[in-house]
């Protein structure tokens, strides 16, 4: 893709999907993601600078960094659980409250994390690859590996800190 | 411990829904729907800008160059965003046959350049490409540059725009008009009012012309008709097709692509 003929339409169908399940990791509720994820794909196209090569890598950072404002924020978030999360699947009511819970730790985990290690976890788990994961936050991709690991002990570290080994304690 | 799959497990709590899929075709939608109004308020004020501007202009050549306001009328003509506000009286010219053709006849390339008024593909080429074709290419003499229209017919209003470009054309309107259609594209995709848009841009004596020859004037759906007959014969179906000498450009349409493969073709002759 050249910036020089940025097919925007193209582009929103191409990555939208992606992003708004990257901004519903973060902010637990499809609607608002869906918003967000057009919201970025929207400042995309305001952006020449960002468009061309590495307008996917602009997307997922900024789609990312949208999603943990607003998980940091806190607006909406305890509304959003109730309307739209919890997945049918959980056959009793207290394993949904456990899903449920578990997902509020590990979102208020990632709120306190250091904002590139929250944005890493974030995309890799997302199924950004290494390269674009360097692409997506400007890294090197022969040290993301060591990045993602850093990323992961100091979240099982602040997890541990906040709410010691229970739940499933492993 | 497995640091890694600890996480893993914890971060897997936040996958989505299998079931869940964003719909990329209404959100686009709605993007364009919730857009629309913002991009009508910023043309209102650009046009008034621009119409201020042009009057301040006018008013300062009439100023140093009494008695006649213009030695050239055109260099008085309202710019096209300039009659949004006030259009101005003029007489209707007389039809141009050639209005779809830009650049010297004796250009060593002939590019033909396939289009649809509504395809967002063709409206970004328009604002971003075109300009550097022409500077580069086009005023330079090096290029000639034949315009011709495509309608889509998965495009509702495509046809009519490029109906209302054609006999803007045959007034002397024909690139102020596609201008137009392509910038505001988003709306009246939306809404169906070419004619609104067209007005924006045409003094009103002309529009009642254009009208008129879009309502009753044969040779402007003809028009129209032999483009497609020509993108046929030429298996051109889709928009943009840039055809130069013969070749089509591409895959891309950037300007890098359209130079990298244009500047052979200058070199030859």
């Amino acid at each position: 893709m050249n910036a020089d003929f940025f097919d925007f339409e193209a582009f929103f169908r191409a990555h939208y999907e992606r992003t708004a399940c990257v901004i519903a990791r973060v902010v637990g509720d499809h609607s608002r993601a869906e918003d967000l994820a057009a919201e970025a794909l929207w400042k995309l196209w305001r952006t020449p600078r960002a468009q061309g090569e590495k307008a996917g890598g602009w997307l997922y950072r900024t789609a990312v960094r949208m999603g943990l404002n607003e998980l940091r924020s806190g607006r909406r978030r305890l509304q959003y659980e109730s309307q739209a999360w919890d997945p049918p699947r959980l056959p009793t009511p207290e394993e949904a409250h456990a899903a449920a819970q578990e997902r509020e730790q590990v979102r208020q985990i990632l709120a306190m994390l250091r904002e590139r290690q929250a944005e890493l976890l974030i995309l890799r788990s997302s199924g950004l690859t290494y390269d674009e994961l360097a692409a997506a936050l400007g890294l090197n991709p022969g040290s993301v590996g060591t990045l993602i690991s850093r990323a992961q002990q100091a979240f099982r570290k602040e997890y541990l800190k906040q709410y010691g080994t229970r739940r499933n304690g492993r | 411990m497995d640091v890694n799959r600890w996480v893993d497990e914890r971060l897997s709590s936040l996958d989505p829904p299998a079931d869940w899929r964003p719909d990329s075709s209404a959100a686009f939608a709605r993007l364009r729907r919730r857009e629309a109004p913002a991009r009508r308020r910023w043309w209102l004020w650009a046009s008034l800008s621009a119409a201020a501007a042009a009057a301040a202009a006018c008013a300062v050549l009439l100023l140093v160059s009494a008695p006649s306001a213009c030695a050239n009328p055109l260099g008085c003509r309202p710019s096209p965003a300039a009659v949004v506000s006030a259009p101005p009286a003029v007489t209707v010219s007389d039809p141009q046959p050639n209005f779809k053709e830009s650049g010297s006849p004796t250009a060593p390339v002939t590019c033909e350049l396939y289009t649809d008024y509504e395809c967002s593909h063709c409206a970004a080429f328009d604002l971003q490409t075109m300009p550097q074709l022409s500077a580069r290419y086009i005023d330079s003499g090096k290029l000639r540059l034949i315009h011709r229209d495509l309608p889509l017919a998965n495009h509702r209003y495509s046809r009519l725009a490029a109906l209302y470009a054609d006999a803007a054309g045959q007034a002397g309107y024909y690139h102020d008009v596609a201008s137009r259609l392509y910038r505001t594209e988003v709306v009246w995709s939306t809404d169906g009012d070419v004619d609104g848009q067209v007005a924006k841009v045409v003094p009103t004596a002309v529009m009642e012309k254009v009208r008129s020859r879009v309502r009753d004037d044969s040779s402007v759906e003809d028009s129209v008709k032999a483009d497609e007959a020509e993108a046929r014969q030429k298996h051109v179906d889709r928009t943009p097709t840039l055809l130069c000498n013969g070749r089509i450009i591409g895959p891309s349409l950037s300007f890098l692509q359209i130079e990298a493969q244009i500047d052979p073709l200058v070199a030859q002759r």
